[in-house]
């Protein structure tokens, strides 16, 4: 084995500098002069030169299999996000129910949605289509033992966790919503991308850009699917069927 | 006699300004609790042979109210005022949900499915009256 990766070494060496081995001024090169002289009292034989050519091919063919093997791993799931998902770090936001954080992910399949109660068409549609998805899933064990939905308002300063609740629980009473300060919030948006930013509506009030797109996330915190805009209850069911199958089998 | 004259002829011209203009699907979306802006949606269909310019969107139970259009920026959506929307002659606009929708805010009490609110806007400068009503929206099944 060591001598598979000296030999690989010294190729790289070679095609890099151009330099003849016994030319490779610094230690390297002497060492693998030296090897090459225990290996060999002549000058490099054409099968030692083979040998090289040989393991510089494996090497490469191994290298390429896996890439197409890891490519190949990711299949046409709509909404899945792998290889490498995010991943949720540690995070703590304030719920009508106590803390919400990281800990109240682990182990459930959470679909995750950002927005703000004083958002008129997009947040209370995509509630409205989350509460079909979760009706569409009612048959499906992993939702059904593990599933939970989670509202987060990036809207901290109008939004209270009583006010919040009571906004989600409008479409489902299991539905579970929380906010934070602007750190906090941060703690959770930064690994997904979240953006969130007020904007002056021109009338003192003001709306927050947000980002719309439905998150999913397994029970070791991995961000193994993402769906954007338009949401559409049958599309976010079959992916969370999918996805969640797919995690399973993915440990 | 004067003074009779000209209201006539304010009145009928601000008439003929807005003739052939209909707001149709009007709609109220019964908003989940809370004091935050409730929506509202319709369809603009003007028929007429001039453009229709509106603006200054009104009604009798909210504080004010504004256009907005919903903008995509990837899978970010931003709300953007409207302070006129300009319909062709010919042309219908529809303010739907994920769309463009009127932000009706602070209300007087709670907007609740089944009640009726009288809104207006003025339209090449004449205030149109039109109707709307509350209903509670499921998302639209696939």
């Amino acid at each position: 084995m060591a001598r598979t990766s000296t030999f690989y070494v010294y190729t790289v060496q070679q095609s890099l500098t151009g330099r003849r081995k016994d030319a490779v001024p610094h230690a390297l090169g002497r060492r693998l002069s030296a090897y090459n002289s225990i290996m060999s009292d002549t000058a490099p034989s054409s099968s030692f030169k083979a040998s090289i050519a040989l393991i510089a091919f494996v090497a490469l063919s191994v290298g390429l299999i896996t890439a197409v093997l890891r490519t190949a791993d990711a299949p046409a799931i709509q909404g899945l996000l792998w290889p490498d998902p995010p991943q949720i770090s540690a995070f703590s936001l304030a719920s009508d129910k106590g803390r919400i954080s990281d800990d109240t992910l682990k182990g459930r399949w959470t679909l995750l949605f950002f927005g703000f109660t004083h958002c008129p068409d997009v947040c209370p549609s995509t509630l409205a289509t989350l509460k079909q998805v979760a009706a569409r899933l009612a048959e499906n064990k992993t939702f059904a033992d593990h599933g939970q939905v989670l509202f987060v308002s990036v809207d901290p300063a109008r939004d209270t966790s009583t006010a919040l609740a009571e906004y989600v629980h409008y479409f489902d009473p299991h539905f579970l919503a929380a906010t934070g300060t602007e750190a906090e919030l941060n703690a959770l948006t930064g690994p997904l991308g979240v953006i969130h930013a007020r904007v002056p509506t021109g009338d003192g009030e003001y709306s927050i850009d947000h980002t719309a797109s439905i998150f999913l996330v397994d029970p070791q915190l991995r961000v193994l699917g993402k769906f954007g805009l338009p949401h559409d209850a049958a599309t976010i069911s079959a992916g969370f069927s999918a996805i969640s199958d797919f995690g399973r089998a993915h440990p | 006699m004067t003074r009779l004259t000209a209201l006539l002829l304010l009145c009928c011209g601000q008439a003929l300004a807005c003739e052939g203009v209909s707001f149709d699907n009007v709609w109220i979306r019964e908003p989940p609790p809370g004091n935050g802006p409730v929506a509202a949606y319709l369809t603009v269909k003007n028929a007429g042979t001039e453009m229709a310019v509106l603006k200054d969107w009104q009604g009798e139970a909210f504080a004010h109210v504004m256009l907005h259009a919903t903008k995509r920026v990837d899978d970010r959506v931003q709300m953007l005022n409207q302070p006129e929307l300009a319909v062709p002659a010919g042309a219908s606009v529809v303010l739907a949900p994920g769309g463009m929708h009127l932000m009706l805010m602070k209300a007087n009490a709670p907007v609740v499915a089944g009640k009726h609110y009288g809104l207006s806007v003025s339209c090449n400068g004449a205030s149109t009256p039109f109707d709307a009503t509350v209903r509670r929206e499921e998302a639209p099944t696939p």
